[in-house]
């Protein structure tokens, strides 16, 4: 639409002739953010409007310090180094790809520019005027939250510390996933049934079973006069209790009845529900005016309204688990609850939710191959010892982010035993250690290269022996010792006495709390894998420099950020969380100054967690190598802004632990 | 000095048209030529023609961009398509694409020409071979202004393109098919999209511009003369 044509009586066909050169403008940026979140008119009428500037190499499109231009910029071709200069030193801050958008931010707040645009090569650019955008801005929320967020290159180099940001940042990677259609699965409110029948504590069994019978429902809540739940009678419970004796049918409801029940507000989700009921291994939940028992219930809400609220479902998979026999079986159930998660995963139902029921299921399994193994050894006619054990998941399990079937990391501890059956009972232990991960094997989680394993004698200990191999470590740190911590310090309890497991746990705090030294080797330690500086095109940009084809999202991502959520929350002697996320979540309670940066390494996290996972079902491995072609726009600004995170919390490990000194 | 005759019988016989005269009288506003690049206003234009006979055939389309401090300025650009008596004989019909019936929808062609008069007003022309593009805009002209002339300063990028590689430049030393549009849009590395609409190869000759002026402001300050002595 070229605005310099005055021409009245041609106006209607005028009008018809697209504007070849502002089409072709509005082509490129439409392909990219935050103009793909533009109405395609809209594209078409700011393309009409900007300015295109050539530079070689070398030439600067603004320098820091200079006062800022009344448009921002968009790469068309070529390369933009942006620059920070100080004290007499310049740095490379950042790389812009084609389509990357830069000088945003001084020209929407007015002052200098921070940082310099370079050009590397030659380069062609959009200018975007200001007067033009800003009403874009006002009207497309979702592009003012672009900028804000911080996806621009170049902007990240100062920390806003605002809320709206980090906030922005959540509304956007949730809302501008490429594949479109956010699920909403997970998010369904369940109703409760409604006119529940109910009975008094003291009727008797019978009087509940003809109440039940003449409603014709499975099961009846017990309330008091004051309509408060005090308990819930099933049909469970008339097999259980009166069909085999126990109680007659003239016991008062009140003696017979499941009691406390779990009561719930009205407005649980799906993913609640079912999270609930996997936890608590229950089939009911009473729904009550305020969600306590002390209210009056309005409603019940049973296993059966979810199963019809969705197919397929983790809690249904989850009770298979603990009632199947045999391994096959077992591995079967195993295997759909992979394809279960991968559709969460494509469905992009919350991460939080998705990796919860990642580790319910893979929690059941193993408690369901202790059960199995148990059995076994029983029927072998070992006799099980009288110490009590703990079996603990180590590792992504132990951290209850295992979302891929990977290798599996597991641990052994039991009681100190007396001296004269230490032999006897450290074998059963070891038996039973092999047949638990040899049943985990058959059901798809290899064997540990690095034999991390309970069936490794090493890792099939008595407390005392744990307990003297992590002072151990904690007294050498040597690079074997510090990579036994990143494994071994994030314990789980995944079956049996989980007082052990909290011994061991208060037992290392204390130990490194004697040996603070430690944690300046286990924060060095993580500092071993420096993020990466950018994607560019097909090449990630090191920060020597050098580039690759594939990414390590796990080496590169991940594990820079589990180790140093691990090592700031030792330092904080908290225990109790393993899960990354959580801990994060923890840092941001403890250290409110940095809770910014906490609660983005937490979304990087649950980023690269979903990243690698969905890599990982597509190809069928690990996951562990991305192809940075696969990755759009929108997915590869995400990946660069979380190596930013990474960079800043390194730079706080860095201070924190004075690891200039070992430098 | 035939050029001087020339624009002078056009302001005198012409000179109380709305457009033709304030055009006409603009001559005396031409930049000086001693400006620099970065100050003139550069008219990058190309036209789709049925031919290649400027006293025969006729102009299909105009697109024109405007290049000034160094950008090109998108805002500030022209694409106008005309009618044309003669589309069905033309030869060029192949290469350009266009269909009759789109022809159809385009303005008159005197309407059309001095629309792109008052765009272009005293600045500088721009265009590859741009010597045939004005030839067609003034024998278009001409038939409605008897001894119609463009008196703007005119540059060639085709030539200029030369003159880039070797600043003693002369004409003898190049093969005119080694800097066609298309051969200089691959050696300069410009995307083609849209070749062959006038306003496609516009806004391209409006890049090699920038490209060719970015390549001799090196050279030496690069003024309006120097870009037009060769």
């Amino acid at each position: 639409m070229a605005v310099s044509l005055i021409l009245a009586e041609n106006d209607y066909i005028f009008s018809m002739i697209a504007h070849a050169i502002a089409a072709r403008v509005a082509d490129f940026l439409y392909a990219f953010p935050p103009f793909s979140f533009l109405p395609r008119e809209e594209v078409e009428k700011l393309a009409a409007t900007i300015q295109v500037r050539y530079h070689t190499h070398h030439e600067f499109v603004f320098r820091q310090g200079e006062e800022a231009e009344q448009f921002f910029f968009i790469l068309h071709k070529g390369k933009v180094e942006i620059q920070e200069e100080s004290e007499g030193s310049t740095r490379v801050i950042d790389l812009c790809d084609i389509g990357d958008s830069f000088g945003v931010r001084a020209m929407l707040s007015g002052n200098a520019y921070i940082a310099s645009a370079r050009i590397t090569n030659e380069a062609l650019i959009y200018a975007i005027p200001k007067e033009i955008f800003l009403p874009l801005m006002d009207r497309y929320p979702k592009v003012a939250m672009f900028y804000a967020s911080g996806f621009a290159s170049g902007q990240t180099v100062v920390r806003t510390g605002s809320k709206g940001m980090v906030e922005a940042r959540k509304q956007l990677s949730r809302s501008s996933r490429p594949s479109g259609l956010f699920q909403e699965e997970d998010v369904i409110v369940l109703k409760p049934t409604s006119g529940v029948v109910f009975c008094l504590p003291h009727n008797s069994v019978q009087e509940a079973a003809q109440i039940m019978t003449e409603y014709k429902v499975g099961s009846v809540v017990v309330a008091n006069q004051e309509l408060h739940p005090m308990g819930i009678l099933t049909n469970t419970d008339f097999a259980r209790k009166i069909g085999t004796g126990a109680y007659t049918i003239y016991e008062r409801v009140g003696k017979v009845m499941s009691s406390p029940v779990i009561c719930v507000r009205n407005g649980l989700t799906v993913a609640e529900v079912i999270l609930l009921m996997m936890r608590k291994r229950i089939r009911h939940l009473v729904v009550t005016e305020d969600g306590s028992p002390d209210s009056r219930f309005i409603g019940i809400i049973s296993e059966h309204d979810v199963l019809l609220s969705q197919g397929n479902n983790p809690a249904v998979l989850v009770k298979q688990m603990y009632k199947s026999r045999n391994m096959g079986e077992l591995a079967e159930i195993r295997s759909r609850a992979e394809q279960l998660l991968r559709s969460y995963l494509e469905q992009e139902v919350s991460i939080s939710f998705i990796t919860s029921t990642a580790t319910e299921i893979n929690d059941s399994l193993i408690y369901r191959c202790i059960e199995l193994s148990l059995q076994e050894l029983e029927e072998e006619g070992m006799q099980r010892p009288a110490e009590h054990f703990c079996w603990l998941s180590l590792g992504s399990e132990g951290r209850g982010e295992q979302l891929l079937r990977t290798d599996q990391d597991n641990a052994l501890i039991y009681e100190d035993p007396t001296e004269e059956c230490q032999a006897e009972v450290a074998s059963y232990f070891l038996r039973l250690g092999t047949l638990v991960t040899d049943k985990l094997e058959a059901c798809g989680f290899a064997h540990c290269p690095g034999e991390i394993m309970a069936s490794n004698p090493a890792w099939n200990m008595s407390l005392s022996g744990w307990k003297q191999a992590f002072s151990e470590w904690i007294r050498v740190p040597d690079p074997k010792a510090l990579m036994h911590g990143t494994i071994f310090f994030d314990f789980r309890a995944g079956f049996g006495d989980e007082v052990l497991a909290e011994k061991l746990s208060s037992f290392l705090f204390q130990t490194i709390h004697d040996r603070s030294n430690f944690l300046n080797y286990f924060a060095q330690n993580a500092l071993q894998n420096p993020p990466p500086l950018s994607f560019l095109n097909q090449l990630i940009i090191e920060r020597g420099g050098s580039h690759k084809d594939e990414f390590d999202i796990k080496l590169r991502g991940m594990m820079p950020l589990a180790d140093a959520a691990r090592v700031l929350l030792l330092s904080h002697q908290q225990g109790g969380i393993t899960n990354t996320v959580g801990r994060f979540e923890k840092l941001a309670e403890l250290e409110p100054a940095n809770a910014d940066l906490y609660e983005e390494a937490a979304m990087a996290y649950e980023g690269m967690l979903r990243h690698r996972a969905l890599n990982g079902f597509q190809k069928g491995n690990s996951g562990r190598f991305i192809d940075p072609k696969s990755l759009n726009k929108i997915e590869k600004q995400t990946l660069k802004y979380s190596f930013r995170t990474i960079e800043e919390l390194q730079t706080i490990l860095k201070t924190r632990f004075s690891l200039t000194v070992f430098r | 000095m035939v050029s001087w005759i020339s624009n002078n019988i056009g302001k005198i016989r012409h000179g109380a048209d709305p457009v033709i005269g304030p055009y006409l009288r603009a001559y005396a506003h031409r930049p000086q030529t001693g400006k620099a690049w970065q100050d003139l206003r550069f008219v990058v234009m190309d036209t789709e023609t049925t031919g290649l006979d400027p006293s025969a055939d006729q102009i299909l389309s105009i697109g024109a961009i405007v290049v000034q401090h160094g950008a090109i300025h998108v805002a500030d650009s022209l694409e106008l398509s005309l009618v044309s008596s003669q589309v069905t004989q033309v030869s060029a019909i192949p290469i350009h694409g266009i269909l009759a019936q789109e022809n159809l929808q385009g303005m008159e062609e005197k309407v059309a020409l001095l629309e792109f008069l008052r765009y272009l007003r005293a600045d500088v022309l721009v265009g590859h071979h741009a010597d045939f593009d004005a030839a067609m805009v003034e024998s278009g002209l001409r038939k409605y202004y008897p001894g119609f002339r463009l008196h703007n300063w005119r540059i060639d990028t085709a030539q200029l393109a030369m003159r880039a590689e070797q600043p003693d430049w002369q004409a003898y030393r190049f093969r005119a098919q080694d800097y066609s549009l298309d051969k200089l849009c691959d050696k300069y590395d410009i995307r083609k999209t849209d070749r062959h609409t006038a306003t496609g190869d516009a806004y391209l000759t409006s890049i090699l511009l920038l490209k060719l002026l970015s390549e001799m402001k090196s050279q030496r300050r690069l003024s309006l003369r120097s870009l037009l002595e060769y």
